[in-house]
């Protein structure tokens, strides 16, 4: 399967109908079967369509995050038609999503026929979430993206290996990962991410980073990927393939036949003790959770 | 070689002399300085050492002796007050056994395991051990005791009280008391092929300069390892490793570094590096921190310089500043409804 992963670089997001086209050229040239929008991928187009880049980011969140509008209704059903005309898996990026009186930030996947196949709710909030009043998800779906297993890890979700874990002890072979990191966090962050959780899980990667800057002063600058095993990739590096400053879209070939060979000589998962692991099932609820 | 009957009564006889307690004891008193003057107790603040020591096959115990006792005396000299030694640090002690680097060599050039005929290196181990474990405790402890220093053994193959192989680790405090011990939970493949026994649950120690675990090596490749120990209240982790691999940067960072941002956690990383007759380890030892806590936000406090000599790597850790950033986290969380949702599946 080729998948690929977006960053939104350099893309004119002020007009739906440009955007469209530009998501069209990227998907044409990766020749992807499977694309993957960054994260914050609909405040992003909310902030440059509707608010017309109006105010600091945190005064344009807040409003985007209380517009009653049916902005994300239209999000999603741009993305599904989209992924219905090129006839690809398309992820679209991460949404904010009501239900009742809770607010989630989540991840979506249409499918080439353009229906919705897998959605996911972002299950670890960062402090600044918690701050806005986002409610965590509580379990992690698995959806087919073709032949491939895969689940959707939204936003912070990357930095807790409990995601991946539980995705791939599901049947998850694809961990599928729509991000946001600014330029104050560094590099260094993203590889204590999807990169590690994809080495301890064994399994692949799509990274798709935001590559913008919004309202004139939060840069983000997270680098895109297609992550494996560090053993099954030429360099060893765990990277098919990384985004450089400014590329648009990357895209790679995942293929069983290395996936397997790694996971039959090395089998991580079936080394993995698990009943020496035992106390964390033993958990106890605490003030966190009442988000 | 065959050994049964008197011969393996001669052997043993042989192994009881060169691995003598008091023959140990009174060159530990030739070597070891009157004990460090007295220390002032860690608050706050802990300068700690991790070691990177190259493998050699050592003919005689006093030459182990010196050379791990000169790298203490060089952490020391550099202010270190806690100290970690590599996996399987007891390997080297092999170089006394007769034939042993013709059989490794050997076994190294086939590309096979250490074996001589149907005994294998765990099994030597196990045979060995009434010997070596009180030598290895007497020659840790006087360190500990001189130094006043915590002082993490290294890992080494033993037996256990059911006389199976575990690779264990050990911790002396600066009285020179064993104050913990930690095997191995997750093995590798080659451990697992030689049949050794896996540890059943990880263990957190109180030091006057916090809280500590020792896992080892291959523990570090999973989150859960961390995790357990950072709810059981661990703030410094000691990693001893013995990675049987060329060194590639890529490969070494999918062990402890993750790990400590994950867990928001001290860890030490101390090496087993070089070659024995065609076996290499490689490095490298390090010292590393949640990237916040780094002075370059790459999550490193000090690391070797090079992956395949001894050397020795020290840093300060701040434990006011770890618990901070632990209570104010910009984006750690806790999602106990999902953990009770999946983890009696996963883990039971």
């Amino acid at each position: 399967m080729r998948v690929a992963a977006l960053t939104m670089a350099g893309m004119d997001l002020t007009d739906s109908g440009r955007y469209s086209e530009q998501l069209e050229q990227c998907l044409a040239q990766s020749a992807a079967e499977l694309a993957v929008l960054p994260g914050h991928s609909s405040f992003m187009l909310w902030f440059n369509m509707k608010e017309k880049r109006r105010g600091s980011f945190t005064s344009a969140y807040a409003r985007y995050l209380s517009d009653p509008s049916c902005w994300e209704d239209d999000y999603l059903e741009l993305h599904s038609t989209l992924a219905k005309r090129k006839k690809v898996y398309l992820v679209a990026g991460t949404a904010k999503e009501i239900e009742g009186n809770r607010l989630y930030h989540a991840s979506y996947c249409f499918n080439p026929e353009g229906k919705l196949c897998g959605r996911q709710r972002q299950t670890h909030l960062n402090l600044y979430q918690r701050q806005c009043g986002f409610s965590r998800g509580n379990e992690i779906s698995l959806f087919q993206a073709g032949a491939v297993p895969a689940a959707l890890i939204v936003d912070n979700d990357s930095r807790h290996p409990e995601t991946g874990r539980i995705a791939v002890c599901s049947g998850a072979d694809l961990l599928i990962h729509s991000g946001a990191l600014d330029i104050s966090e560094g590099n260094w962050r993203q590889l204590a991410g999807i990169w590690s959780q994809v080495q301890q899980n064994q399994c692949w990667g799509v990274e798709a980073q935001l590559q913008s800057t919004l309202a004139g002063t939060v840069k983000f600058v997270g680098f895109s990927a297609v992550l494996a095993p560090c053993e099954i990739t030429t360099d060893l590096s765990g990277f098919l393939i990384c985004s450089n400053h400014g590329d648009p879209v990357v895209s790679a070939n995942l293929s069983y036949t290395d996936l397997d060979r790694i996971r039959e000589n090395y089998p991580i998962l079936k080394l993995l003790n698990r009943k020496a692991f035992a106390a964390l099932a033993q958990v106890s609820v605490t003030n966190d959770d009442k988000a | 070689m065959e050994l049964s009957g008197w011969k393996e009564k001669l052997y043993r006889a042989h192994l009881g002399i060169i691995f003598n307690r008091y023959r140990i004891g009174h060159y530990l008193n030739s070597i070891l300085p009157a004990r460090y003057q007295e220390r002032p107790p860690v608050k706050g603040k802990v300068r700690v050492a991790a070691l990177q020591i190259k493998v050699t096959l050592y003919k005689n115990p006093f030459d182990y002796i010196s050379v791990m006792h000169n790298l203490i005396k060089e952490a020391v000299n550099e202010g270190a007050r806690m100290v970690a030694f590599p996996e399987y640090n007891n390997l080297s002690l092999l170089g006394m056994l007769p034939g042993i680097e013709e059989g490794v060599g050997k076994s190294a050039k086939n590309k096979e395991l250490p074996s001589f005929g149907d005994i294998t290196l765990a099994d030597i181990f196990v045979y060995l051990s009434p010997l070596l474990q009180p030598l290895l405790q007497l020659i840790y402890a006087r360190l500990a005791y001189t130094y006043q220093i915590y002082l993490m053994a290294g890992s080494h193959i033993m037996a256990n009280d059911q006389y199976a192989a575990v690779n264990r680790a050990l911790l002396f405090d600066p009285d020179g008391k064993l104050v913990g011990m930690q095997e191995k939970i997750n093995l590798t493949p080659l451990e697992e092929s030689l049949k050794m026994s896996r540890g059943k649950e990880l263990r957190v120690f109180t030091t006057e300069a916090g809280k500590i675990a020792m896992p080892v090596c291959m523990d570090a490749t999973y989150f859960e390892t961390f995790r357990l120990i950072e709810r059981q209240g661990a703030q410094i982790v000691f990693l001893p490793i013995a990675n049987m691999e060329k060194y590639n940067h890529w490969l070494a960072l999918r062990g402890i570094w993750p790990r400590v941002q994950e867990s928001t956690i001290y860890g030490l990383k101390s090496a087993l590096v070089g070659n024995i007759n065609g076996y290499v380890f490689s490095g490298r030892a390090g010292i590393y921190a949640p990237l916040e806590l780094t002075p370059l936000k790459d999550g490193i406090l000090a690391e070797a310089e090079n992956v395949d000599h001894s050397t020795v790597v020290t840093a300060e850790l701040d434990l006011d500043k770890l618990n901070a950033l632990r209570s104010n986290h910009p984006w750690r969380d806790s999602n106990t409804e999902l953990y009770r949702r999946y983890f009696p599946q996963l883990y039971c």
